[in-house]
């Protein structure tokens, strides 16, 4: 007897997933002939490997891997120290292309996309099948790297083709297709779908996608309640959910950390790594135009324990200089002295649309005037001038310092060779492509 | 920055010169008219000098670009790379340098057309 498909349509929509394969490190390869090829890793700034090539994979890298047994266990591995500036700049273009040919593309993640190609067969002549190969062969031109593309009705499906043959894979999968395809992917294929859901289902005899689906709605309610709902529909070819094309503006958050090498247990030293991060927070906040209520700090000692404290301001503020004290305040309460640290984070919280100041009862405006003055020339000197160049006299012990001292310490290519007019924190914003010509 | 390309001024006479100015374009778009496959590559050798390439300067590349007769283009060679002058004829592609001392290159095996050099900058103060 023959199976009986799910549905007899071919698209009623076209949803695709284009994932860039191991994308850090096909950037580096993109740029520099002399990598490709070789076992590529990329995150010698944090100790581990944060994305590895290909080759490096073949020789047993994963990620997270510290770099030491890297080295162990594949020798020739050439280690890199991330790169994110260059990584952005691709980022930035991948989507651009996709939006070439469809305005509804949706940046899930830096080197994910979902897009709804449905209707455009005609503008672009050709099937959606031809659209979504010409989309890959188009960003493996013009970008150098390869990309993995899955074609089907929902997001929830494209993803699932897109991680088949990867790398450079190109799956399509249309909706009378489903049934037969859907009987080899195991559950945890499905994104949404963790080891405990995995377990679950397989204890009701649910261990491919098509058991699943084949299941009545009720079932996928009574066993994993809505977001089960909501997948079985999905994986049917019934589009849930939609693609999301406005990235969210209200952040309701907004962090920074950095780690140093060696560990320190210099108070003044912890503290300036401190203030530099809340300066760049409140650098991201002010562009953003936003302010925070409230603001939690943390160090992390060098065996990776942590503690923290938060505080409340009586009115938002988006002041380095006023939330300063406050920030030093909670440092002097954490810090304790004869311990090393490694980190220090800044977390600030409760953020607001800056407009109209609130003042309370007992401060005085002129000073809080005065303040958001100040605010404004250190973001137009350091605009002009480059990030931090106008900073807190508590972090001038920084300067000279390169986060990480010792072989964690390498900076990317792009900072050391600088081109004429560019300094070491303001570039080109086109990438250096390093062919010995 | 913005080059603005400004009507004529005849002196003497009174002239609307807001009036006169044409469509303007931006040095960005003037130099690099597809931002998103576009590449600099810092010039190191000198054999495209007399087409004015020098060394040191920065080669603005249009990667996954066709190449045309004689283009610039950036291509790897049976296995290295090389900026030369794209040139057919018929159907036998050669690779041509601006200067003497140089060889013209015929591939043997393999020629793979990367990019194709665009303009050429040289900054000459910071």
């Amino acid at each position: 007897m023959q199976p009986i498909p799910l549905t007899l349509h071919s698209y009623p929509k076209a949803i695709l997933h284009a994932d860039c394969d191991a994308f850090f490190a096909s950037v580096e390869q993109a740029l520099d002939p002399q990598l490709r090829g070789r076992p590529v890793i990329t995150g010698k700034e944090r100790g581990i490997a944060a994305a590895m090539s290909y080759e490096a994979k073949r020789c047993g890298v994963t990620r997270g891997m510290r770099l030491f047994e890297i080295k162990r266990i594949c020798p020739d591995a050439v280690i890199l120290p991330s790169d994110y500036e260059t990584y952005s700049l691709y980022s930035k273009r991948f989507y651009e292309i996709v939006r070439r040919f469809t305005p509804d593309a949706e940046e899930y993640s830096i080197d994910e996309v979902f897009a709804d190609i449905s209707g455009l067969r005609r503008l672009h002549h050709g099937s959606y099948e031809e659209i979504a190969f010409k989309i890959k062969k188009t960003v493996e031109a013009e970008l150098g790297i390869t990309v993995s593309i899955g074609l089907s009705l929902t997001k929830s499906l494209a993803k699932i083709a897109s991680k088949q043959n990867k790398p450079s894979g190109f799956t399509c999968i249309p909706g009378y297709e489903l049934h037969n395809y859907l009987k080899g992917v195991a559950t945890d294929k499905v994104c949404g779908f963790g080891p405990n859901t995995v377990n679950l289902l397989a204890k009701r005899g649910v261990r491919t996608v098509l058991d699943y689906v084949r299941q009545p709605e009720h079932f996928a309610k009574k066993l994993l309640g809505k977001i089960g709902v909501e997948l079985w529909h999905e994986l049917r070819g019934e589009a849930v959910y939609p693609i999301i094309l406005i990235q969210k503006s209200n952040q309701y958050t907004l962090g920074k950390t950095k780690t140093f090498t060696p560990p320190s247990n210099d108070r003044e030293f912890v503290r300036a790594q401190l203030l530099r991060n809340m300066e760049s927070a409140f650098i991201k906040l002010r562009r953003h135009k936003l302010r925070a209520k409230t603001i939690a700090i943390y160090l992390t000692e060098s065996d990776y324990r942590t503690r923290g404290l938060h505080a409340e301001l009586s009115r938002g503020s988006a002041s380095t200089t006023e939330v300063s004290v406050t920030v030093s305040g909670l440092f002097d309460h954490v810090f304790q002295a004869g311990k090393c640290y490694r980190r220090t984070g800044i977390v600030l919280s409760e953020l607001e649309a800056d407009i109209e100041i609130q003042h309370d009862l007992f401060e005085d405006p002129c000073k809080v005037k005065g303040l958001r003055e100040i605010s404004k020339v250190i973001d137009q000197v350091n605009e002009l001038y480059g990030k931090h160049t106008l900073h807190l006299g508590s972090t001038v012990c920084l300067k000279s310092f390169s986060q990480h001292l010792g072989d964690r310490g390498d900076v990317t290519s792009r900072k050391m060779d600088t081109l004429k007019g560019e300094n070491f924190r303001q570039h080109l914003n086109i990438p250096i492509w390093k062919v010995d010509v | 920055m913005t080059l603005r390309v400004l009507g004529e001024i005849r002196a003497g006479w009174p002239s609307p010169a807001e009036e006169e100015l044409i469509d303007s374009i931006d040095l960005n778009e003037y130099l690099v008219p597809h931002p998103s496959q576009t590449f600099i590559i810092c010039v190191k050798g000198d054999s495209m000098i007399d087409a004015g390439i020098h060394p040191g300067d920065l080669a603005v590349v249009e990667r996954g670009r066709k190449p045309e007769h004689r283009d610039i283009v950036i291509a790897e060679v049976d296995g290295s790379w090389t900026m030369k002058y794209y040139e057919l004829s018929g159907k036998t592609v050669r690779l041509v340098p601006a200067n003497g001392k140089y060889a013209v290159i015929v591939p043997r095996h393999e020629l793979r057309v990367n990019g194709v050099v665009v303009a050429v900058l040289r900054k000459i103060k910071k």
